[in-house]
């Protein structure tokens, strides 16, 4: 090879090559295998927005055990306790369940009248906003909700 | 002229160990710092902080990873494919002024030109010695086309947790294409590649690293592109 080719340092770059190629591969499963395990975390954050929404009306001490640390300390900001905020709330009831989006650590459920937004903690999917809805046509303005952490 | 004779794994491979190496040192770091910039952000909303296995398995550090690395790839292919064809007088990473195009199979030594000890595939003529001549970028295109795709769907997962975090709608693979988020990762990746690259092509006249193949012999002229010119 002539001392002056043409060159990118070949030796290292076929090794470079090489073993990115295998971890190449694993990004590209990761996201995948992430869609497979999302169906799990479909299922449980669905069933956490259904339980929450149920029990507002029926059980609200039971629907605050639901909510995101944060969510519980905005809706007891005034010294109310939480039950009782989240009763004067007066959420709507929030029909048949249309959709759950899972991403991540975050997740949407939207209902026909309602859509709650969660977050995973290491006890399981917790709400964080509820009693949601959309006033702006533009979708990078965010939901209104309810109830929501500070 | 089948080069001196082996003197063991370790310094015969030393190049790629060491850069293997670095990169797998420069990942952990990556994987590391990255942790614990999410877990600020995570704290700040008053959200779940994740430990590493949890982080280095998610979207957030995928499109971290794979945005580079396409970038990288690209960088290889397109320099690789365009140096057939393009030169720059004077630098070592360029072929002599008129020597442009593919070159005959004498000079590159393939079908009746092969050496006994050339690759087969570079002997046996046919399609095989055909695809064999653009291994290279072939490989390296695709593993661009891979990363890039891992980037895409990778950054939608994470580009959806952050938008569903300050609770707006997710959005599907076909909306996340046309997003700033995918094409800013994206160009700015691109466009420090090219720069990297340009710039050592040019500078490679006229600068030297003593001992490195990637620059001329110290004395050689700014103007001569290769030492038999």
């Amino acid at each position: 090879m002539p001392p002056y080719a043409a060159s990118m340092g070949q030796g290292g770059l076929r090794a470079r090559v090489g073993t990115a190629s295998v971890l190449v591969m694993g990004l590209t499963v990761v996201p995948w295998l992430s869609g497979c395990g999302a169906d799990v975390e479909r299922q449980q954050a669905g069933a956490v927005a259904d339980a929450f929404t149920a029990e507002v009306s029926s059980d609200p001490q039971a629907a605050c055990a639901l909510l995101a640390p944060r969510t519980e300390q905005s809706l007891e900001e005034d010294g109310e306790a939480c039950a009782r905020a989240l009763t004067r709330e007066e959420l709507p009831a929030p029909g048949t369940r249309t959709a759950v989006n899972v991403a991540g650590n975050t997740a949407q459920v939207r209902y026909a009248e309602d859509t709650v937004f969660l977050s995973l903690f290491d006890d399981g999917w917790r709400v964080t906003a509820a009693g949601c809805a959309r006033t702006s046509p533009d979708p990078a303005v965010p939901y209104d909700c309810a109830v929501q952490g500070s | 002229m089948t080069g001196p004779p082996p003197r063991g794994f370790w310094r015969d491979n030393s190049l790629s160990l060491v850069f293997g190496g670095l990169l797998l040192a420069a990942l952990g770091g990556q994987a590391v710092w990255g942790m614990i910039g999410y877990n600020e952000a995570a704290r700040t909303a008053g959200l779940q902080q994740v430990s590493l296995g949890r982080y280095v398995t998610s979207s957030g550090f995928a499109v971290d990873v794979a945005e580079n690395w396409q970038s990288e790839f690209l960088q290889f292919v397109l320099y690789i494919a365009l140096t057939v064809w393009l030169v720059q007088r004077g630098s070592s990473e360029s072929k002599t002024p008129g020597d442009e195009g593919r070159e005959s199979d004498e000079q590159q030594l393939v079908g009746s030109f092969a050496r006994p000890d050339s690759p087969t595939w570079a002997r046996v003529g046919g399609w095989r010695t055909r695809i064999y001549s653009h291994s290279l970028v072939l490989v390296m295109a695709l593993v661009f086309l891979a990363s890039w795709s891992a980037q895409a769907v990778a950054g939608r997962v994470a580009d959806n947790e952050e938008r569903m975090r300050e609770l707006l709608d997710p959005i599907g693979l076909g909306a996340y294409l046309v997003t700033p988020d995918f094409w800013g990762r994206t160009l700015q990746n691109w466009q420090s590649e090219l720069l990297a690259i340009g710039t050592m092509a040019v500078f490679a006249i006229y600068l030297r690293e003593r001992g490195s193949p990637e620059s001329k012999e110290v004395g050689a002229p700014h103007g001569v592109t290769r030492s038999s010119d």
